[in-house]
């Protein structure tokens, strides 16, 4: 049987881990999906937010492009809909600010320069959503940071890196797409010690 | 070229039971590597040639795969059964059965009559491997060799007993233990005329399974524990299901196999398994499918309709149905969640009548599945059912569903605990 693609994952990720990213891959043709690699080594390509609106604003008129804050505990995402994104920009548009909304969206980059990269969000879908929903978000989403930070520690103390380090993780009972991630992101970020914290 | 003959014209000559010379031997290995011919099929062969055969490798019926050629194996035969098939217009009698060797069971076809019977303990050179719904199928055929031994392998039954959650779809002759949950008769037409059997559902200490005996076991009573020897287990709608018949073994058990109710489980561990009967999960709403609300149904076959059309039965009065399809995702994986009109009602508060009304007034049914957006999108739910994996991809089909209950003072002090436990992070 051909298998169908799975979904893939919405992550929960803070503000603050998602927005210091700055690795960005995609795996091999043109229409594969493309990938942020945060520190605690999420391959994301979806994430889910629950936060607060606190800022929006119609950056142009005439792509009719609507640009939100969206604050976590930790920091601010930001979140582009455009033209094809209607359904978004109309919710966006509507918003009164502040207010709690739960949006799924993908991940996206920007990178005018060399060097300097801006990770924002395109919107699937927009909701309006209460104190609870957030209060849940951040439980859930240290949870799984927490989770993270566990497998990158082991990972780190391990001293393997590369193939040896995913059949390490592997062994571990780690799921594969986060021992992936796991290898991409020791690779790439340095002093992890320091981003840990 | 430079090639050290001796070796291959030694391992030729093994493979032959009559005396051939080595020197005619290499006059024609050589001509045969002349003509390019590669090594490997050079040798072959030239056994053929000189009415030898290559030496079978020896497997065990755990490591066969489908497409094994040329396979020595061992093993008890279980069960055998003469069938008579047509192939290509000609009647023809073959004998299927089981046989099993110390890693496990697995079916076979033998296209010629060698005498076997059930208890018989057989070596097949040989032998090979094709694929039987599915599933690797160990075959004998007019080159096979089969003799008997003396000696019977032992196969240790006790070793070989299973959990619950070990079944998968396609094993023969397993041995498990389980307690009846549900019980219930049911009457199926076969081309023999009717026929009473019995369905179920029986768990052991961690896993619920539905059941189907084919024989009416007196054993199987709600709240008995059983042993079950020589069933087989069948997937039914994505759900391994476990069958009993009269080849099968029920014996009740003095000891109590108690259900333990089910704890919630990652979305990410539960989809790496093929399928996973009623189990609990617990995540946000991220997407709802289209298809899902207000929808239209054939009252003759159940299809989803478009403007009272079946595509079956013509014109039909539609009759009016409502359900979700939606994503839910708890962070470690995702899956299509699905609701009936029940569980729907219950989560989002309107009946079909209502809906109906919604629909009308907006005159599209699309406003009901954006009402159902407004309501779940984001939202954190709990739910319970079996989990199947098919050409739509991860489903979980919903038995129960609630919105989930505040926990977030208990969670954050669990967390809290954990973050100190650690340490220095968060």
């Amino acid at each position: 049987m051909e298998k169908i693609v799975d979904r893939e994952v919405a992550w929960r990720v803070f503000a603050h881990e998602f927005n210091r990213s700055n690795l960005y891959i995609s795996e091999g043709s043109e229409r594969a999906p493309n990938y942020i690699v945060t520190p605690t080594g999420v391959k994301c390509n979806r994430l889910f937010i629950v936060g607060v609106v606190t800022e929006v604003e119609n950056i142009s008129h005439d792509n009719n492009l609507w640009k939100a804050r969206i604050a976590d505990p930790t920091g601010v995402f930001t979140l582009y809909a455009g033209q094809y994104q209607p359904e978004a920009a109309i919710f966006l548009s509507e918003l009164k600010v502040p207010s709690y909304v739960a949006v799924v969206g993908k991940a996206r980059k920007y990178e005018p320069e060399e060097g300097s990269v801006y990770v924002s969000v395109r919107p699937e879908e927009i909701n309006t959503a209460d104190e609870k929903q957030r209060d849940r978000w951040v439980l859930d989403t240290a949870e799984r940071t927490l989770e993270r930070i566990g497998i990158i520690e082991d990972a780190l103390s391990s001293g393997a890196s590369g193939n040896d380090l995913k059949e390490f993780l592997r062994k571990k009972n780690i799921n594969t797409v986060l021992a992936d991630g796991a290898v991409l992101a020791i690779e790439h970020y340095r002093n992890m010690d320091k981003i840990l914290d | 070229m430079e090639i050290e003959f001796a070796p291959h014209i030694e391992e030729i000559k093994r493979a032959l039971d009559n005396e051939i010379e080595d020197e005619r031997i290499r006059t024609d290995l050589i001509k045969l590597l002349e003509y390019r011919v590669p090594l490997a099929e050079a040798k072959r062969s030239l056994i053929r040639k000189y009415g030898g055969s290559e030496k079978s490798s020896v497997r065990k019926l755990l490591d066969i795969q489908i497409g094994d050629r040329n396979i020595e194996v061992t093993g008890l035969v279980l069960d055998i059964t003469k069938k008579t098939i047509t192939v290509k217009n000609n009647e023809k009698t073959v004998f299927s059965g089981i046989i099993r060797d110390e890693t496990s069971a697995r079916s076979f076809t033998a296209w010629e009559d060698f005498g076997l019977n059930i208890g018989d303990t057989i070596k097949v050179t040989q032998a090979y491997v094709r694929n039987w719904q599915e599933r690797p199928e160990v075959n004998f055929g007019g080159r096979s060799r089969v003799e008997k031994l003396p000696t019977p392998i032992v196969v240790d039954h006790e070793a070989q007993q299973k959990k619950l959650s070990e079944l998968r779809d396609g094993e023969i002759n397993v041995h498990s233990a389980l307690t009846v949950l549900k019980l219930e008769p049911r009457e199926i037409s076969t081309k023999d005329g009717s026929k009473k059997i019995l369905t179920g559902i029986g768990a052991d200490e961690s896993t619920k399974i539905p059941f189907t005996s084919w024989v009416l076991f007196p054993e199987l009573a709600i709240g008995n524990t059983i042993e079950v020897k020589n069933a087989y287990v069948r997937s039914f709608r994505g759900v391994p299901t476990l069958h009993m018949n009269e080849k099968s073994v029920v014996k009740k058990l003095d000891r109590i196999i108690q259900y333990k109710e089910p704890h919630k489980v990652m979305i990410g561990d539960i989809i790496e398994k093929e399928g996973a009967f009623d189990v609990v999960i617990e995540g946000n709403i991220l997407s709802i499918r289209p298809g899902s609300g207000l929808i239209a149904r054939c009252p003759q076959c159940n299809r989803v309709i478009q403007k009272s059309m079946c595509r079956v039965h013509g014109k039909v009065d539609e009759k009016m149905d409502m359900r979700i399809k939606a994503i839910i995702d708890d962070g470690t994986g995702a899956l299509t969640l699905v609701l009936d009109a029940g569980l729907t009602q219950e989560i989002c508060g309107f009946t079909i009548e209502d809906a109906t009304l919604v629909a009308r007034t907006a005159m599209s049914q699309g406003e009901v599945e954006e009402e159902i957006r407004r309501k779940l999108l984001g939202k954190m739910l709990g739910a319970r059912g079996n989990m199947s994996k098919g050409e739509f991809g991860i489903t979980l089909v919903a038995s129960k569903v609630w919105e989930s209950p505040d926990i977030i003072k208990e969670k954050s002090r669990e967390l809290l605990e954990k973050a100190g436990y650690n340490g220095k992070d968060s």
